[in-house]
């Protein structure tokens, strides 16, 4: 069996919300096996985002294990997680979340500019990179624009581009078209789609039931716990 | 009403740090006016009281050898109210192995002092063989004690003998003597009679009941000496509304008094800047009020009242300070004019300017952001979380946009001072006050350095000697012939009145080569010219005079007609010099002018080392090989450093208020740093999920930071150069003339504080930024 990329172990995570706790996972148990295309489903609340925010090492679990090719993320830093997340992991937000004041192409490059030279890739090659990808989600022709320039579909292709800008094996995304109208999020899934048959890991959340079941897997979330996981 | 003050007492004590630093900055700007304008109001008491209980003297003169029998003869004129004899005798005296300068006053009975009274604070009068000094001489040597013995020399023998200190005086009608770099000592009459080698007394001070009847008054008395054969010189007036130090101590106090103005301004930005951040942090609660039905009135209350609530604090401790802070400041300022400040008077207008800046200012600047904060519509209110991302609809966003081929970290930092254009605009404003405050202070005390050796270096003298009575100008070549001394030239000073202009008279070699003349217009004078003088350039700006005019030059009712060959760029005036200008002729010009023909009464001495113990040596040796003529001399080091004594108090206060408002400006810096990371802590989240380190948020807030302080920089620039143009005049007018100097040192210094400035306030949100926590961060 190939060694599994993404392996969460009876993962519990409280918030402290004044003088009451929230529970927000409950003892999950998870592996995502290389190159899978999974979606997650669950009412508000249910624990899906939360658990997208275990597997990119942005929020740390309570209790139990996140593994990520056999990478302990318990262990690291916050430093160790960014440079982690930097080279692993790409985030696609329901928001786009596009830094304002860069450019589409700009916004592309920081992610490797961030990795430095462990980015392995310098100067006018970085910009070549970043150009690629643009090209790759159709954008190439809006490198010069700023967010405010571009419409909604247009500014999450940017994200994605800028997901890929570190060529990372998994591509997490939250509510990915959850603020797109339909035709654009076909779009967008669309390019995931192609991603899953490159090779990359993809996990996405989103509402939409059409959307979900595209996916080659379909997990289930309710009540901080999975209550269904099904291929 | 009440739910508004609770709400915003509320809002100041969630955010302890950022409220306290608003409040030291309004505490700092109040205090500064406060302890500025308590001082200067307490000073003008102390001089009040000063003049009218220390008896000073309002005409004076040197009267060699007089005696009883004249103080009597002078008593009985109309208008004196008072005669005062005394001996007074220039010379050094040494204590614990150094040598000081000091002036021996011997008066006949200190029980009885008339003019320039004298309180004994310490010890008892002097007997015979005993000395009391003033004690100011404390601050120059803080050891001193009574029972100390201290040696002095006296001619014409040029012996060394001893005095016992018996006693210290407060004597309020002199300066302190940390301001003359010289002391005031007090001894029998017969004691300094003997240094002076005389049986009689050689100065005479007059109080009079009516001063506007002096010149009558003088004209009795010096028919008086004359009629009884004294001989008699260097009449001195003293102006009722001038002392010494006064001028220099106005500037000081209006140069506090701008750069607390200053402070203030900045203090007045901080508050903007916090209130601004409030109403930023709370735009949800705004909307939420707002759709509750809360009116914009309503709102802006809650944060007037904050506010309010900051000025109140702000100011009760500024004035409190403000009044300790005083308290000190005329201390060390009274100290130094020797006032007598055992009061610090409370000061009702003080209070008033406090209180009306402190909260005035307070207000003002908060009314603009939280007005500006509470237009914003229920929608846009509980949309909002935090900053807006419509960047790139300003000209400044295009233009910065343009500039494509910055890394992305760097474009991040210099975009994003666009983003809060007023907020940045203010903190800008404030880093180039701080700048502009620190390259004026940097050129207002470079200049006056300057100006003081390029006085040391026009007068190229090592040391000055002078007889009792005037001598033969050939002892010039019997000094040159002193081992160590290198040059020596006979010289001829006086006052001489020019255009209605009380102005200095040097008589010197035309071939001089101790005055390195810097002739600016003109030409300097020949050997064989009769009727020609040199003037300073202020003298010629001042009566508007012109190389070729003819001048009647007048001294001691004795008049001249000269003609101006040359203009002189020597604008310099000695500390309490009274005069404007200084006339040159040739030497035997001079002495014509005196009736002194072939004397002189100044003797320049250049020594071939410069050294101040080399100097001492040879001054002695000349001192002691000329004793019958009574020599006294000066050293120019000593002189020197009397004048850089003011400078060094000047500089002091200078940097010090540099000090203060750079501290404000930090916190202003630290402010608007700590709202850009508060309002942009999703971008954070979001740098944290692709890649980013501390170590690179760090790097990009330093880096805001840093063109913060470049930007600054450059404005300070253009603001510091006028600001420091403006210092020098102020200083030029009151104290001496200062020529102004700006060298590019100062502006690398002024690029150095800058950054080191913003560096330092940058540091803090930087790292906060760094600690911010992603996942909250992406809920916000």
């Amino acid at each position: 069996m190939a060694t599994p990329t993404i392996e969460l172990q009876q993962v519990q995570k409280v918030y402290s919300m004044g003088r009451r706790n929230y529970q927000a996972l409950r003892g999950v148990d998870l592996r995502i096996e290389p190159g899978e295309f999974v979606a997650i489903v669950g009412p508000s609340g249910s624990g899906k985002s939360t658990i997208l925010n275990m597997i990119t090492g942005i929020d740390r679990p309570s209790k139990g294990q996140i593994m990520i090719a056999e990478v302990n993320l318990n262990l690291l830093s916050e430093n160790q997680l960014a440079h982690w997340r930097g080279a692993e992991v790409g985030i696609v937000f329901q928001f786009f979340q596009l830094l304002p004041t860069l450019t589409a192409l700009e916004n592309v490059i920081l992610p490797l500019h961030l990795r430095g030279r462990r980015a392995k890739v310098h100067g006018k090659e970085r910009l070549e990179r970043a150009l690629e990808h643009l090209r790759m989600v159709g954008m190439d022709s809006h490198a010069y624009h700023l967010p405010s320039e571009l419409s909604g579909g247009e500014q999450q292709r940017v994200a994605i581009a800028r997901a890929l800008a570190n060529d990372p094996p998994i591509i997490v995304a939250d509510e990915p078209t959850g603020n797109l109208d339909s035709q654009t999020g076909e779009m967008v899934f669309e390019i995931f789609r192609r991603l899953s048959s490159e090779g990359k890991t993809i996990i996405y959340v989103t509402h939409d039931h059409d959307l979900a079941h595209l996916a080659h897997r379909l997990i289930q979330v309710r009540d901080g716990l999975i209550i269904a996981d099904s291929n | 009403m009440i739910w508004s003050f609770q709400k915003a007492f509320n809002d100041i004590r969630r955010r302890k740090i950022r409220s306290g630093l608003t409040i030291v900055g309004i505490f700092i700007g109040v205090a500064g006016i406060v302890a500025i304008v308590a001082t200067a109001r307490n000073l003008e008491e102390a001089q009040r009281y000063n003049y009218a209980n220390s008896s000073q003297d309002d005409m004076r003169w040197w009267v060699w050898n007089n005696t009883p029998t004249t103080e009597y003869a002078l008593s009985q004129v109309p208008n004196v109210a008072a005669v005062q004899r005394r001996a007074n005798y220039y010379t050094r005296f040494r204590w614990d192995n150094t040598w000081h300068d000091v002036t021996f006053y011997g008066l006949e009975d200190y029980s009885k002092v008339q003019v320039n009274r004298i309180d004994f604070v310490e010890g008892r009068p002097p007997q015979s063989g005993e000395v009391a000094f003033e004690i100011s001489t404390k601050q120059l040597l803080p050891d001193l004690k009574l029972g100390d013995v201290i040696t002095y020399r006296v001619q014409p023998q040029n012996q060394e003998y001893r005095f016992t200190l018996s006693g210290f005086v407060k004597s309020p009608a002199y300066p302190s003597a940390t301001l003359l770099n010289y002391s005031t000592a007090y001894a029998t009459a017969n004691d300094v009679r003997r240094m002076l080698g005389i049986s009689g007394d050689n100065e005479i001070l007059l109080r009079v009941n009516d001063l506007a009847g002096r010149e009558e008054t003088r004209r009795q008395v010096e028919d008086i000496f004359r009629k009884r054969n004294l001989q008699f010189s260097g009449y001195v007036a003293r102006d009722p509304n001038n002392f010494l130090g006064k001028q220099e101590i106005e500037v000081v106090v209006l140069l506090l008094l701008v750069f607390s103005g200053v402070g203030l301004v900045i203090s007045g930005f901080l508050v903007a800047n916090t209130l601004s951040a409030i109403v930023t942090e709370q735009v949800g609660e705004i909307g939420t009020l707002k759709a509750l039905g809360a009116g914009r009135w309503s709102i802006l209350q809650v944060y007037l009242f904050g506010a309010l609530i900051y000025g109140l604090i702000g100011t009760a401790l500024g004035i409190v300070g403000g009044f300790v802070g005083g308290k000190f400041l005329l201390g060390f300022l009274g100290g130094t004019l020797n006032f007598e400040v055992d009061q610090f008077l409370f000061q009702p207008e003080a209070l008033g300017l406090g209180v009306v800046v402190g909260i005035g200012v307070t207000l003002a600047s908060a009314l603009i952001p939280a007005w500006a904060g509470t237009a914003i519509s229920v929608r846009e209110a509980l949309d909002s979380y935090g900053i807006t991302s419509t960047y790139g609809q300003g000209r400044v966003d295009r233009i910065l946009t343009k500039l494509q081929k910055l890394p992305p970290l760097v474009a991040l930092s210099l975009r994003n001072l666009s983003r809060r254009k007023t907020r940045n605009l203010i903190t800008l404003g404030v880093i180039a006050l701080s700048s502009a405050a620190f390259l004026a202070a940097q050129s207002t005390s470079t200049s006056v350095d300057g100006t003081i050796d390029h006085l040391y270096n026009v007068y190229g003298a090592d040391g000055w000697m002078q007889f009792d009575s005037d001598v033969n100008e050939n002892l010039a070549q019997h000094l040159k012939a002193v081992p160590g001394v290198m040059n020596a030239e006979a010289w001829m000073r006086g006052r001489v009145t020019v255009k209605a202009t009380t102005t200095d008279m040097y008589g010197v070699p035309p071939n001089t080569t101790i005055y390195k003349k810097q002739v600016s217009e003109g030409r300097w004078f020949t050997t064989n010219e009769n009727n020609v003088v040199t003037i300073s350039a202020n003298l010629a700006h001042l009566r508007s005079i012109k190389v070729g005019d003819y001048l009647e030059v007048e001294y001691n009712r004795q008049r001249e007609t000269m003609q101006v060959v040359g203009i002189l760029d020597d604008n310099s005036k000695f500390l309490g010099s009274s005069s404007v200008g200084k006339v040159f002729m040739p030497l035997s010009v001079a002495q014509r002018l005196k009736k002194r023909q072939g004397l002189a009464d100044f003797f320049a001495i250049v020594t071939t080392e410069h050294d101040p113990a080399t100097v001492e040596t040879v001054l002695a040796t000349i001192e002691n090989r000329y004793r019958e003529l009574s020599p006294s001399s000066l050293t120019a080091y000593s002189d020197r450093n009397s004048t850089l004594q003011i400078t060094a108090i000047l500089r002091l206060l200078l940097y010090s208020m540099t000090a203060i408002i750079a501290v404000i400006g930090a916190i202003g810096v630290v402010n608007t740093l700590t709202l850009n990371v508060l309002e942009r802590r999703r971008e954070i989240g979001v740098l944290r999920t692709i890649g980013g380190t501390n170590q690179r948020l760090v790097q990009i807030f330093l880096t805001e930071g840093l063109f913060l302080g470049l930007l600054g920089f450059i404005v300070g620039l253009i603001l510091g150069y006028p600001l420091a143009q403006v210092l020098t005049n102020v200083i030029s007018q009151a104290v001496f003339p200062v020529d102004f100097i700006f060298e590019p040192q100062m502006v690398i210094g002024t690029f150095a504080f800058a950054l080191l400035l913003t560096t330092a306030a940058s540091l803090g949100p930087a790292i906060g930024a760094a600690r911010v926590n992603i996942s909250s961060s992406l809920r916000f």
